[in-house]
């Protein structure tokens, strides 16, 4: 052991713990700096900060933190935050601020010095941004119409490989060439000519046959029990030629149904190109493309912050076997705690600030029991903000509350926003940029959300407004962009509602727009002859493409089945004749051998017995001599 | 360049940590200095001038503070112990980068050990209760499984570290010294300008 050590160990340790008071604030003020621009992706400043360790408080004053897709913009800038951490808690490491207070909040403030991390990731952050740019402007174009006749040209839009009833039409071009071979080959199959060659032979043959005498009848009996074996494999030929005929008949009669289907396809074509005019190509769609992306941006993105603050909230259970802790950082093991006390709380914080930078709107507040164990305390998050006076031309009121004390998580915002500046905003495009010039708007908002599902409406109202829609001379010439123009410029009122419902990770919008009726109204007629034109063009760019083809096969069809039910027919015919040959050949046979053959009396009596003998006599007359 | 560095960023109080900090990390010559400064003391006293005990002594308790995360509050027991003890301070400052760069290794089994003790070992559940009620404890985050880890570790290493070191300090100072000392090499080096100024440098 120093002993004599301990003194300079003392001292050194006192110097450690004074440099640590010295230094605390720098560090806090650098780790704060650093944290919050690894999480914003763009510089976070801090004025200063002052940790007083006698009455346990943190002072923050001019946080600015950079809107990274803007670097000389503050996204956020904050005047002053105070926070008196409890001291019992910290004893063991819970960070409980009995009491904050956020003071000067306002957005959109400009900066002195850019904010931007540095070129390289700068030039990162620009190019997203101006994807994104491109990505909005693309949706509004989708919905409004930038030019018609050229967007909705016919033969841009119908292409061979986009129709159906093409596609099908060529294939079923092979596959009934293919399909008639095979018709062909089983009729050809079908042994009908040599059946019909070897009766007609037989009919020959017994035609000029002679009996006499013993010999005779035996050579009689011989001719039919072969001329029975022919009947008896004629008919067979017969019936399976007759189970093949009215196969290839239902075949054939499918085949020809090919056409109906092709026909069907056609106009499900030709309804398919019309679906999509009706989505872009109406009243509806223009109010979309003026204001519907802009909106589904801010929606989504505020859809994106919600999951964010989520995410930060621990999740709802331990699992039964939890995952391996991260190497470099390990994991903390919670053990029962005797005192309710999460590892960070903010009882209540009182929030302040101000909206808009030439007349700004004052507002004033409460953040109440933000926490990272909400279950621990078992309430929700509630931030209430109301402006100093809650009536009037500009007033505020909003109530977010944000509860994750059960399993299933809830948000529910309710926002009254009036008097909102709308000079210079710029909407989406119709033929040429339109904003709004002059005008003053109020939302009000109201949104729910439990657990993945949303739901809610956001009305936006602007009253009175003035619109700004810059057309080219060229443009004005176009009937329709003039009119549209006209109704644009006579706007005074704008009215919008957007209905938000499915998920939070999906949501789907639906707007409801003052402007579509207005804007219906006005070029209701215009609209219509045009897209009556476009219809028409995609028919006949249709037909052209699809006619021919179809002509094509049903030709194809046409003679192949003609030829095949010629073929069908004919055997048919030869088999209709060779029946009605036969039974007379073999009833001839039966009369020649009865007058060539005299029978004698086989003991019966033959007054009695006149009748002349049966075939059956004729064959047991060898017996009974 | 260092003045100029100073012309560029005045005194500040607020400011002074996070600026010495940047100035070392830009300028690594300092830090070079610094490392080279201590590798040259280690060999004086690992030549002749602490006993092997006090080398050992202060390498294992180096090797504490080094396998663990230095910025906790169990390493300021280690500091004051290496302080207080009879032990070579240059030994356990190296010591500290040593087991730094081989901790950094076996963080993963680090992890493994302390999740093991913290949550399998049902026996400890009560002395880990107590401990993580009782004020204070929880800044030493004992319950870190990366912490726990690697400090049960570093206890279990204290002993097998000292004794190694110690007789590799002797076997060192018997063959290797010893051997150094009998070459020519070492006789003109002994004789030359740099180890003059080696000397008067150290």
């Amino acid at each position: 052991m120093r002993w004599k050590a301990l003194i300079p160990t003392t001292l050194i340790l006192a110097l450690i713990a004074v440099c640590t008071v010295f230094f605390l604030d720098g560090w806090v003020k650098c780790a704060i700096e650093r944290l919050g621009t690894t999480v914003n992706g763009a510089k976070v400043d801090l004025g200063s900060a002052q940790v007083k360790l006698l009455d346990l408080s943190v002072r923050l004053h001019k946080l600015q933190v950079t809107d990274k897709d803007n670097p000389m913009t503050n996204a956020l800038e904050i005047e002053s935050l105070r926070f008196d951490v409890a001291g019992k808690p910290l004893t063991w490491k819970k960070i409980i601020i009995e009491k904050a207070d956020i003071q000067g909040i306002r957005t959109g403030t400009p900066r002195k010095k850019s904010g931007a991390l540095t070129k390289k990731q700068k030039k990162t952050i620009e190019q997203k941004a101006a994807k994104k740019t491109r990505e909005i402007a693309k949706k509004a174009a989708s919905f409004a119409m930038t030019n018609l006749k050229e967007e909705y040209d016919p033969k841009k839009m119908v292409q061979l490989e986009n129709l159906e009833a093409y596609k099908k039409t060529q294939e079923e071009q092979t596959r009934l060439t293919a399909l008639a071979n095979t018709w062909e080959k089983r009729l050809d199959a079908a042994k009908t000519q040599d059946i019909v060659k070897e009766t007609e032979s037989f009919i020959q043959r017994i035609k000029n046959e002679k009996y006499k005498g013993l010999e005779g009848i035996q050579k009689a009996n011989n001719t039919i029990k072969q001329g029975k074996k022919l009947k008896k494999d004629f008919q067979k030929a017969k019936k399976d030629f007759k189970e093949l005929t009215q196969t290839l008949k239902m075949e054939l009669k499918q085949a020809k149904d090919v056409l109906k289907e092709i026909d069907r396809l056609r106009r499900q074509d030709l309804n398919g190109f019309l679906g999509q005019l009706k989505a872009g190509f109406s009243a509806q769609g223009i109010s979309k493309g003026l204001v519907g992306a802009q909106w589904f941006a801010k929606a989504r993105q505020s859809m994106h912050w919600s999951q964010k603050i989520r995410d930060m909230i621990p999740k709802k259970k331990e699992e039964a076997k939890p995952a391996p802790p991260p190497p470099r950082i390990g994991k903390n093991i919670s053990f029962p705690f005797h005192h309710h006390w999460p590892d960070f709380h903010v009882k209540e914080a009182g929030v302040s600030g101000s909206i808009g930078h030439n007349s700004p709107l004052h507002y004033s507040g409460t953040l109440t029991d933000v926490t990272s164990a909400p279950k621990i305390v078992g309430r929700p998050i509630v931030l209430n903000i109301k402006s100093q006076k809650e009536k009037g031309p500009r007033s505020l009121s909003l109530r977010a509350e944000f509860d994750y004390t059960m399993d299933k998580p809830r948000e529910k915002i309710d926002l009254t926003y009036q008097g909102i500046s709308l000079k210079n905003i710029v909407l989406g495009s119709v033929g040429a940029p339109v904003s709004i010039q002059n005008g003053q708007g109020a939302v009000q908002a109201h949104l729910e959300t439990q657990e993945k599902n949303i739901k809610g409406t956001i009305s936006f109202s602007a009253a009175p407004v003035q619109l700004r829609h810059a057309i080219t001379p060229q443009q004005a010439k176009d009937k329709f962009l003039s009119i549209l123009h006209d109704v644009l410029m006579k706007l005074n009122k704008l009215d919008l509602t957007v209905f938000v419902s499915d998920t939070i990770t999906s949501p789907n919008f639906k707007i409801k727009s003052s402007l579509d009726k207005q804007v219906s109204r006005a070029v209701r007629e215009v609209l219509n002859k045009e897209l009556e034109d476009i219809r028409r063009n995609l028919k006949t760019r249709i037909n052209a493409l699809v006619n021919k083809e179809i002509k094509g096969l049903t030709d194809l069809l046409n003679s192949k089945t003609s030829m095949i039910t010629d073929k069908i027919q004919n055997k048919e015919q030869l088999f209709k004749l060779t029946d009605g040959k036969i039974q007379k050949a073999l009833d001839d046979l039966k009369e020649k051998v009865k007058k060539a053959i005299p029978l004698p009396n086989l003991g019966g009596n033959q007054s009695e017995d006149k009748k002349p003998p049966t075939l059956k006599d004729l064959k047991n007359i060898f017996k009974k001599k | 360049m260092i003045t100029l560095w100073h012309k560029k960023n005045a005194f500040n109080r607020k400011n002074i940590f996070p600026t010495v900090l940047t100035a070392i990390l830009n300028y690594p010559t300092i830090l070079v200095m610094i490392i080279v400064k201590l590798i040259l003391k280690f060999i004086k006293i690992l030549n002749k001038d602490a006993s092997p005990q006090q080398i050992a002594g202060g390498m294992a308790l180096g090797a504490i503070a080094g396998i663990t995360p230095i910025a906790s509050l169990h390493n300021l027991a280690v500091l004051i112990l290496v302080l207080m003890l009879r032990v070579n301070i240059s030994a356990a400052i190296l010591s500290v980068g040593l087991f730094k760069a081989f901790s950094y290794i076996l963080d993963p089994l680090f992890n493994k050990i302390g999740y093991s003790l913290l949550v399998n070992a049902g026996p400890l559940q009560s002395l880990w209760t107590t401990l993580y009620n009782t004020p204070i404890v929880p800044w030493t985050q004992f319950n870190n499984t990366l912490t726990m880890g690697s400090l049960a570790f570093s206890l279990i290493v204290f002993w097998p570290v000292y004794f190694v070191i110690v007789w590799a300090v002797k076997k060192y100072r018997e063959r290797v010294l010893a051997m150094f000392q009998k070459w020519k090499i070492t006789h003109i080096l002994k004789g030359s300008k740099i180890y003059h100024l080696y000397k008067t440098y150290s």
